[in-house]
């Protein structure tokens, strides 16, 4: 059982995300921000991280830091954001992401590049 | 400011960035013999290569970068003017 | 519904408003950068968020909105009103879809056209880029050369193309890359020639001038006029991920090496290979490859190097190498030296030999191929970044997870001994060093050693290294955890700061929090009943003495904490003052007349009722003022006045209340036909009509039923007058009060309390029974000797201060049979009270001291009864009751 978290403040978006990767067949699990994130992670570690940029408390790189110097088992993290800008990308890998999207993500890219890291959920 | 004159020779250090493009148009076109230095410049905003091909100021060192060498130089090797 | 779409439809509120909004912004200051973008991001999130559904009308229109946006934002298109309003037109059908999207779940089919019409009003403003904004070319056309002709090959070097017709031998296909930069791309922040720099394994390059330089006097450094041309030996998934930014400027072409075997050089020397080509032949029809190498070789010393002859003798060479065989080409090369020219390569043209990154019997799509290429070039670059201390073991595992599910999605699962091995060789040695070895020698092809590739979306150095630096000295192997402590608590924690600091509250929540509060600003008034009660009936002066000092300080906290949920109440005026600018815009263009609209004090607060209960009279009195007030441009200018009138909303808070100037320039009231048509309308007695003066004429206009327009317009004086601003102000305790010139302009000033929440009250004595007073409304106290009080007419009046005021008995008028009560001085009690501009005495009984009350407005039966405001608990549990002084006079 593959199991992902979708970081986001924002609810349409982690609903959209949501929809896409349960259709697919994968397990969901939400957090608001990156400290509910780091919580949940310690509590369990997940096989794929999907994070928003911009969040309250936490954001996406802040979590991403923290999750990286974590002693858990790390797992791949795609970054997703609005900003289409470079530097937000070298930022996103320098703190740890992986892949980096802009939003909204197509469903079809997604699937595919979640397929290639974490494989297929069935 | 990245690009430092001296009498009638401009000399690119590191990296020359879009801003001086206009500058260097400007001072080239108040020199009679402008004599570009670039031995010392790793990469410079083609805006700025733009104006020397326009130009056509002697160029008295190619950069040390090799690529960007190359780079220049075929820049001011095309001439559609002619 | 469907919950996502809940979702958008109320975050589309959000969008709109913020758009007008922004848009009514900009219409003050059209060149504001910051403000296009804060726009641009709106429509553009909006946009992306309408493309989660099925609503092809309504993304139409807003992607047409986005990609105006764009263009103004890049400056290609100027902002105009015109702009505005089409964009607002859009903004408002867009509105007018998501309603139609929650009451029904659908867009009505009919309004296809109307979302076509609007959404090609907004693309006609873009111009030219509108054609290419239907549909962004993403993907670069899949292209292999196939005429040799196409491609200025001939201008490569003759060692470059040798180069890269060696390594089109190998296993990687050679790309003839082509990219010509947007002439305004500087502009962008584009650097093409830094991306064109960092291209994956060039093997030759140049950049070139698109067009003959202008004159220097015209020139223009900063119109990108290159085109850049390259060679690169990169599969074509990485060059597009490479260029992905500017994918609709760059070609990308694959090249067949032998399209590279092009002879070049003077046509001298031809006698020479003429009398070398016989024993050629015969050696290329035996087979000999190896003789027919060391002939060419021969014969290349006989000749001049920079002749065709002799490149074509080197060619002959290169494609003779490494083959035991004797390939076609060499064939067609030999038949070309005997023309002089050529050869013609399209012949030969065939599939490409496209080398992919991993095995071909890879069970991934070549979509997939595409996605891994990319991901995997991508971990490769997180590699080279700069160290960080903080977390570079985890950054390496992630990678390693990373291409650990690439390895497994492509079937490579051989590779992940070596992979695991070179992971924890990076991990011992905090280097990335032995995970990129790895990469760049399993999953992606080995990378000329000259040639440093970044990836595309990595501008410079400068921009990673602003993250923390790494430790100066290697940290000893295997020293994680020691290091990832330390990395977390010397970051600066800025990340944890960026969210807002406001908090939102249901505001119920807040009203409980009033109530309570409330009870207890009553309860903690039980005390001095308490302390006095101490003193009398148990006699302990003492204890009465603690109790009241336990007292004062509970009331100082319960005073605080009202003032406190006073803060949490109030709002800014702005947040009534937004729908301003685009009503006045809207309205005024609807009458053509020309306003300027000025908000001053948006800032000043209020309590949230009163910010509430201001909307609709502000609305009424600027609908007014535009209608009414304001001439049109002509009139104004033939009156010597500047065409564009100017409306003045300025908020500002004086003392304990908030005071709001409604100002314009207009044509002022006319005195005179307020009079007749208060007259007409039976408001005013003749002989009232020469007595008025001009003031008091004007303030006939808060009549009941008076309305100053000839004609009921379309947007204002819907039957509803001045004196529905009047009621609604004052039923917040507000007053209104106006002043005109003709031919001047009007003025209007709403005075309304900071907050309601707490009423100061003096409590008065009347027939026995105690009433609470509201001290704003009381002007003075005064005992007046009964000998002072004159009748006039049926009236009964007094003298204070030169000013006769009219007297009335509380008594009567709240139908109590009783007269007030006369003190042993033979004086009456008298409450002067401020009815609008005039003053009354009201005659009651005696004086109390003034309470602060939460005051409970009347419900149910008792609700229609005016003369009260409301009640209100005391501190001894009683009730009391609250006049409302502007209702006691029927």
């Amino acid at each position: 059982m593959k199991r992902i978290l979708i970081v986001d403040d924002a609810a349409t978006v982690r609903m959209y995300h949501r929809n896409i990767l349960e259709a697919a067949g994968y397990t969901v699990e939400e957090a608001v921000n990156g400290i509910e994130a780091i919580e949940k992670s310690l509590h369990q570690p997940f096989d794929l991280y999907v994070v928003d940029i911009n969040m309250p408390k936490l954001d996406g790189y802040g979590f991403l830091r923290e999750l990286r110097a974590l002693d858990i088992p790390q797992a791949p993290a795609i970054m997703v954001s609005t900003e289409a800008d470079s530097s937000d990308q070298v930022r996103a890998y320098a703190a740890g992401a992986n892949a980096y999207h802009i939003k909204p993500v197509k469903p079809g890219q997604l699937l595919t590049q979640v397929k290639l890291l974490v494989g297929a959920a069935r | 400011m990245t690009i430092e004159y001296v009498k009638n020779r401009a000399h690119f250090r590191d990296v020359v960035s879009v801003e001086d493009a206009e500058a260097l148009l400007a001072w080239i076109q108040t020199k009679s013999k402008p004599r570009i230095d670039l031995a010392d410049c790793t990469h410079a905003h083609p805006a700025n290569i733009q104006v020397l091909m326009a130009t056509r100021p002697t160029i008295s060192a190619w950069p040390r970068d090799e690529d960007l060498a190359r780079w220049i130089q075929s820049a001011l090797a095309s001439n559609p003017n002619s | 519904m469907n919950p996502l779409l809940e979702q958008f439809l109320s975050e589309s509120k959000d969008f709109l408003q913020g758009i007008g909004e922004k848009l009514m912004q900009l219409e003050d200051a059209p060149n504001d950068s910051e403000l296009m973008d804060a726009l641009f991001r709106l429509v553009h999130t909006f946009k992306g968020n309408s493309g989660l559904f099925e609503f092809p009308e309504l993304t139409r229109v807003l992607h047409a909105a986005e990609t105006l946006m764009d263009a103004v934002r890049e400056r290609e298109v100027h902002y105009s009103r015109d702009l505005a309003d089409r964009l607002l037109d859009a903004m408002d059908f867009v509105g007018m879809l998501c309603d139609s999207i929650a009451d029904t779940g659908a867009i009505d089919p009919s309004v296809a056209s109307d979302s076509a019409r609007l959404s090609e009003s907004l693309m006609e403003l873009v111009g030219d880029r509108g054609e290419a904004a239907g549909e962004t070319p993403f993907a670069v056309r899949e292209e292999v050369l196939t005429d040799g002709a196409l491609l200025p090959l001939s201008e490569v070097p003759e060692a470059a193309r040798i180069e890269a017709y060696r390594l089109s031998r190998g296993e990687s296909a050679v790309h003839w890359v082509e990219y010509v930069p947007e002439a305004e791309c500087f502009f962008q922040g584009d650097d093409p020639l830094f991306q064109s720099r960092k291209t994956p394994k060039l093997v030759w390059s140049r950049m070139v001038a698109r067009e003959a330089w202008a004159p220097l006097a015209e020139l223009d450094c900063y119109r990108c006029n290159l085109n850049f041309h390259m060679l690169a030996a990169a599969a074509r998934a990485e060059l597009v991920a490479h260029f992905r930014f500017v994918a609709d400027q760059v070609r990308i072409v694959a090249v067949p090496g032998y399209f590279f075997a092009l002879p070049t050089g003077s046509a001298s020397e031809h006698a020479a290979l003429e009398a070398a080509l016989p024993s050629l032949r015969a050696l290329f029809d035996d087979g000999d490859v190896a003789g027919l190498r060391a002939k060419a070789k021969a014969t290349l010393e006989a000749v001049a190097a920079n002749s065709w002859a002799a490149s074509a003798l080197r060619w002959l060479d290169v494609l003779a190498e490494d083959t035991a065989e004797r390939p076609k080409s060499l064939g067609m090369l030999l038949m070309a030296m005997a023309d002089g020219k050529g050869p013609d390569w399209s012949t030969l043209a065939a599939p490409p030999d496209d080398a992919g990154v991993t095995d071909s019997s890879s069970p991934l799509s070549p979509e997939e191929l595409d996605a891994m290429v990319a991901l995997v070039r991508v971990q490769r670059d997180i590699l080279s970044l700069p160290r960080e201390a903080g977390w570079q073991p985890g950054r390496i595992k992630a990678v390693a997870a990373t291409l650990a599910g690439c390895l497994r999605a492509a079937g490579r699962t051989d590779a992940m001994a070596s992979l695991d091995e070179a992971t924890e060789k990076s991990l011992a040695e905090t280097q990335s060093g032995a995970l990129v070895a790895w990469l760049d020698g399993t999953l992606l092809e080995p990378k000329p050693a000259r040639r440093h590739s970044l990836h595309p979306s990595f501008p410079s150095s400068e921009t990673i290294s602003s993250s923390p630096a790494a430790p100066a000295t290697g940290a000893s192997p295997g020293s994680d955890a020691p290091m990832a402590t330390e990395g977390r608590t010397a970051r600066p924690s800025d990340e944890g700061q960026g969210g807002p600091k406001s908090l939102k509250v249901d505001q119920a929540k807040i009203d409980r929090l009033m109530n309570l509060i409330g009870e207890m600003v009553v309860s903690k008034n039980a005390l001095p009943y308490l302390a006095a009660r101490a003193e009398t009936v148990f006699g302990s002066r003492d204890l009465s003495k603690e109790i009241k000092a336990q007292y004062a300080v509970i009331n100082r906290i319960a005073e605080e904490m009202q003032d406190a949920i006073m803060q949490v109440r109030m709002m800014p005026v702005s947040f009534v003052f937004q729908r301003f600018p685009r009503l006045v815009r809207d309205t005024s263009r609807k009458l053509g007349k020309d306003v300027q609209l000025v908000l001053e004090g948006e800032d000043t607060e209020a309590d949230k009722l009163i910010i509430e209960s201001l909307g609709d009279p502000l609305v009424h009195i600027v609908r007014n003022s535009l209608d009414h007030g304001f001439e049109l441009p002509e009139v104004r200018q033939a009156a010597g006045k500047p065409a564009t009138g100017t409306l003045l909303i300025r908020a500002a808070q004086e003392a304990d209340r908030v005071v709001i100037d409604i100002r314009d320039d207009g044509r002022g009231i006319d005195p005179e036909i307020v009079k007749r048509k208060a007259y007409e309308k039976g408001l005013i007695e003749e002989d009232s009509v020469d007595r008025l003066s001009d003031q008091e004429a004007i303030q006939l206009i808060f009549a009941p039923g008076f309305s100053t327009a000839e004609v009921v317009s379309d947007l204002s004086g819907r039957g509803v007058g001045m004196d529905a601003v009047k009621t609604a102000i004052e039923r917040v305790n507000g007053s209104v009060t106006i002043e005109s010139k003709k031919g001047h302009g009007t003025s209007i000033r709403l005075s309304l309390p900071l907050s309601m929440a707490v009423t100061n009250v003096m409590i008065i004595e009347s027939a026995g029974q105690r009433f609470g007073v509201p001290l704003d409304s009381i002007v003075e106290t005064v005992r007046v000797p009964r000998t002072s009080i004159k009748a006039i007419k049926r009236e009964q009046t007094t003298v204070l201060r030169g000013r006769i005021v009219p007297l009335r008995q509380l008594n009567t008028l709240l139908a109590i049979a009783e007269d007030a009560q006369v003190n042993e001085h033979g004086e009456l009690a008298v409450l002067v009270v401020r009815l609008g501009d005039e003053l009354l005495g009201l005659l009651i009984d005696d004086f109390h001291e003034t309470v602060d009350i939460i005051l409970k407005p009347m419900t149910g039966v008792l609700g229609h009864l005016g003369a009260y405001a409301g009640s209100a608990l005391m501190g001894d549990g009683s009730i009391l009751m609250v006049l409302n002084v502007n209702e006691l006079i029927p």
